[in-house]
């Protein structure tokens, strides 16, 4: 069972001191799915950003009992590798490296031991998103979906119990999409991984128990379209 | 003023052929033993164990000497040593036995013939002396030396006559 | 602590400067690298910008083989005179530049010289201990080799003793270094002065035979012909040195009052010190001086020693900038790699892992650099060694020396440990602007 997630006061500002982003208060179960959708430049990437610890950030960010924000820079990065996975809209995969060794990534630098480990569930995750066999292909030669499942595979190497994902589906055409969205949405489902989209594709934001709106940010909107299939 | 003065008398070899003649035996530039004259024994300040003397010998008398070596200070062994050049590396050799004939001289300079002191046992500083015992078959000649800069190329009074 | 030191052999004093050059960069390759495995990421990177990493490698390694190939020069070419010098182990001649007379006598450069007479070279001839004093003539030419007169047993001494056909007999004979492009059994006509201004008809009379070939000497007399220091009297219509009634005579002894002069006389002494003993005796104001090559050549090279510090001190300038060029390079490549930095922080990779990175990134490129530069100052040593041996026919060879490998460890410290530089400028970048698409 993963961490829930609790957020109080919130408060994200640019340099000049605008205020980016205020969540007074939401909290999140282990386990859910969530999307957030809104206008672009609303704050829906900067929410994710927070979320991470990867902004400056006023306010508390409590997943489980560990509020990310209050760590120093190093902490927050030990907490990411244990747990939180990211993926992003243009994947940032290593082009130079094979598909196992973008999944495998974080093994460089987790501690000699858990290596073989990690590399293990790289290749598992590889699997379960339809990847078996094409471990050791370069990346160059991937499509946009399968890429997509190799950078899953890479965030959830560590076993994360939470995964964020800043526009999955956005590269990719609609076909790839749809495959993608069951892919993932089968995956997190399985693994019990408490997923945080932000997107703006309709069908991804459809298979979440519950979706954010984010204007002007704030959270203007907290629905929960799809409460049927969080219930399986 | 009188300062300048003193400077001046001791900058002038006048001066110091005066002060040759005032003294033989322990004058600071000039040590004589029999017929054996050395003059101008000079040294490098260093730090190390090793040091090279020089100085300018001569045979006033009518016997061939022979040179055979030498003490340092405080017992530090010395001996006669040559400079050679193999392959481009500069080598002192030792030099068992130095013949000095009646009426000539021999220069002990670098790059040529020395007296090497090894096993010092404290720095050679600069301005200070110390003596040595330079060792003939006709007795031994203590020679006053005095230590120069550690890039000296001659006594401070090189080219004076004594 | 100085005791110990200088107690321990030259190889092991060398053995360990290099391990204490080398040492800031093991220290400093362990401390960053500790628990990581960054290689398939550096080897990534490289392969991304393999054009400007090969660019980068390819300045880094000129440089540094340039740096190397100078200095081992210089002391190739401070051996090679040395050994140039080897066989003159005393040169008296008439007072003047020590400079000049080792200049002729030692590398056959001649220049207009004061002469010494035969009562002199008699006197330096027959001073006990003297196993060789051998006057030298300068001045004729043939062709591009210089005709050098002397005495038989020092043209022994010169080839210690290996002469193809035999020792010249008369004065019309004559021995030819082994570059020179005659055969035993060719005649020639020596011509008075050298190259442009050498005067061929001057010696139009005489016509003298090679009957032995000197073996390589390693040293300019590879390209002289030697004469019997009487062919070259005689040819200027000088005394030959012998009372008419011995004209025939080659070699000593000479007769003081048909002594031409000779510029110079070469000594070799049967024991060291007598060497010594010659030097001060014959060491007189205005009348002769006496030296050593050796020691001339060692003063030289203390000169040049100062030269060659300022050289080095520019080798090291110059590689400190193609180095600082090359590290602001990978910086700006590294702005290229950025979102990939980017990810791996928003992966949870310690600062120092990514940090690693980029120094290994860098690292590789200077190792690289230093290795290849190794091999590139071979070559250019050797290189340069043949254009100047060809130049002067000093046998110079530059094998690396211990004073290039600690030149190489210590641009590879400072040089690692420069490039810490971009790996915290890169490490200071803000993570969020470059995740975002």
């Amino acid at each position: 069972m993963g961490p829930s997630l609790s957020i109080a006061g919130l408060e994200v500002r640019d340099p000049r001191g605008r205020v980016l982003l205020s969540v007074p208060a939401l909290d999140v179960p282990s386990g859910a799915l969530v999307g957030v959708e809104g206008p672009s430049g609303a704050g829906k990437s900067t929410l994710l950003f927070a979320l991470a610890g990867l902004v400056a950030a006023r306010g508390h960010v409590r997943w489980g009992a560990q509020d990310i924000l209050a760590l120093g820079s190093e902490r927050r990065a030990a907490f990411r590798r244990e747990t939180i996975g990211m993926i992003f809209q243009d994947f940032l995969l290593f082009e130079e490296l094979s598909a196992a060794d973008n999944a495998a990534l974080s093994a460089l630098f987790h501690p000699r031991k858990a290596r073989a480990g990690l590399r293990a569930r790289a290749r598992e995750n590889l699997t379960r998103l339809g990847l078996s066999g094409t471990g050791a292909r370069n990346v160059t030669s991937f499509s946009g979906g399968e890429r997509q499942r190799v950078a899953i595979a890479r965030a959830m190497a560590s076993n994360a119990p939470v995964l964020l994902a800043d526009e999955p589906t956005a590269s990719l055409d609609r076909a790839a999409a749809d495959r993608l969205i069951d892919d993932l949405v089968t995956f997190v489902r399985r693994t019990g991984t408490t997923l945080i989209a932000v997107s703006h594709d309709p069908r991804l934001i459809a298979r979440m128990d519950r979706v954010l709106r984010i204007t002007d940010g704030t959270v203007s909107g907290d629905t929960t379209p799809n409460t049927a299939e969080g219930a399986q | 003023m009188r300062l300048l003065v003193l400077l001046a008398m001791l900058a002038t070899p006048v001066c110091a052929l005066a002060q040759s003649h005032s003294s033989h035996d322990h004058h600071s530039h000039v040590s004589q033993h029999g017929d054996l004259r050395a003059v101008h024994a000079w040294t490098r300040a260093t730090t190390g164990n090793t040091a090279l003397v020089f100085m300018e010998l001569e045979n006033t008398g009518t016997d061939r000497l022979m040179i055979t070596g030498a003490q340092g200070p405080r017992g530090a062994p010395a001996e006669l040593v040559g400079f050679t050049l193999q392959n481009g590396q500069a080598r002192l050799q030792p030099v068992d036995r130095m013949p000095l004939n009646a009426g000539h001289a021999l220069r002990l300079e670098p790059n040529g013939l020395a007296l090497q002191i090894t096993g010092l046992d404290a720095a050679l500083v600069q301005g200070e002396a110390f003596d040595l015992e330079l060792q003939t078959d006709h007795g031994t000649l203590p020679v006053h030396v005095e230590i120069g800069a550690p890039d000296a190329t001659g006594h401070s009074h090189a080219g004076h006559s004594h | 602590m100085m005791a110990v030191w200088n107690a321990l052999p030259a190889l092991w004093q060398d053995i360990v400067v290099m391990l204490l050059l080398l040492a800031p960069s093991v220290v400093l390759g362990g401390v960053v690298l500790r628990g990581f495995a960054p290689w398939p990421l550096v080897r990534a990177i490289l392969w991304r910008f393999r054009g400007a990493s090969v660019l980068f490698v390819a300045l880094i390694a000129i440089s540094v083989g340039m740096g190397i190939g100078l200095l081992a020069q210089e002391r190739g070419l401070r051996q090679g005179t040395a050994q140039a010098a080897d066989k003159f182990d005393l040169v008296i001649a008439a007072p003047g530049s020590e400079i000049t007379v080792m200049m002729a006598s030692v590398f056959l450069q001649p220049s207009d010289m004061a002469l010494l007479d035969g009562v002199t070279y008699n006197e330096i001839a027959n001073a006990p201990n003297v196993a060789v004093a051998a006057p030298l003539a300068f001045g004729d030419s043939y062709g591009a080799a210089p005709v050098i007169g002397t005495t038989a047993a020092f043209a022994s001494y010169l080839a210690e003793g290996h002469i193809t056909g035999r020792m010249w007999a008369t004065s019309s004979e004559a021995l030819a270094g082994t570059l020179v492009p005659l055969d035993i059994g060719d005649s020639f006509t020596p011509a008075h002065g050298h190259g442009d201004g050498a005067d061929a008809g001057a010696h139009g009379g005489a016509q003298l035979t090679i009957t032995g070939r000197l073996a390589p000497t390693g040293t300019p007399w590879d390209r002289a012909i030697l004469v019997p220091v009487e062919t070259v009297w005689e040819v200027h219509g000088l005394a030959n040195g012998h009372a008419p009634e011995r004209g025939a005579q080659i070699g000593p002894p000479f007769d003081p009052a048909y002594f031409p002069g000779t510029p110079a006389v070469v000594v070799r002494s049967d024991a060291l010190w007598a060497n010594y003993a010659l030097r001060s005796d014959f060491t007189r104001d205005r009348e002769t001086m006496a030296f050593f090559p050796g020691a001339v050549l060692a003063q030289l090279y203390q000169v040049l020693g100062n030269i060659r510090e300022i050289m080095s001190l520019l080798v090291l300038v110059t590689q400190m900038l193609v180095t600082a060029a090359v590290l602001l390079g990978l910086f700006i490549l590294s702005r290229l790699f950025r979102r990939q930095i980017a990810l791996l922080r928003a992966l949870g990779a310690p600062a120092r892992f990514v940090f690693a990175v980029v120094w290994s990134f860098g690292a590789a490129l200077l190792l690289a650099g230093a290795v290849l530069g190794l091999g590139t100052g071979i070559g250019a040593a050797s290189v340069l060694s043949r254009v100047v041996s060809a130049r002067t026919d000093i046998v110079i060879t530059a094998p690396l020396g211990w004073a290039e490998l600690h030149f190489l460890a210590g641009f590879i410290s400072v040089t690692l440990i420069l490039s810490l530089v971009p790996a915290v400028m890169v490490l200071r970048q803000p993570v969020v602007p470059s995740l975002r698409s």
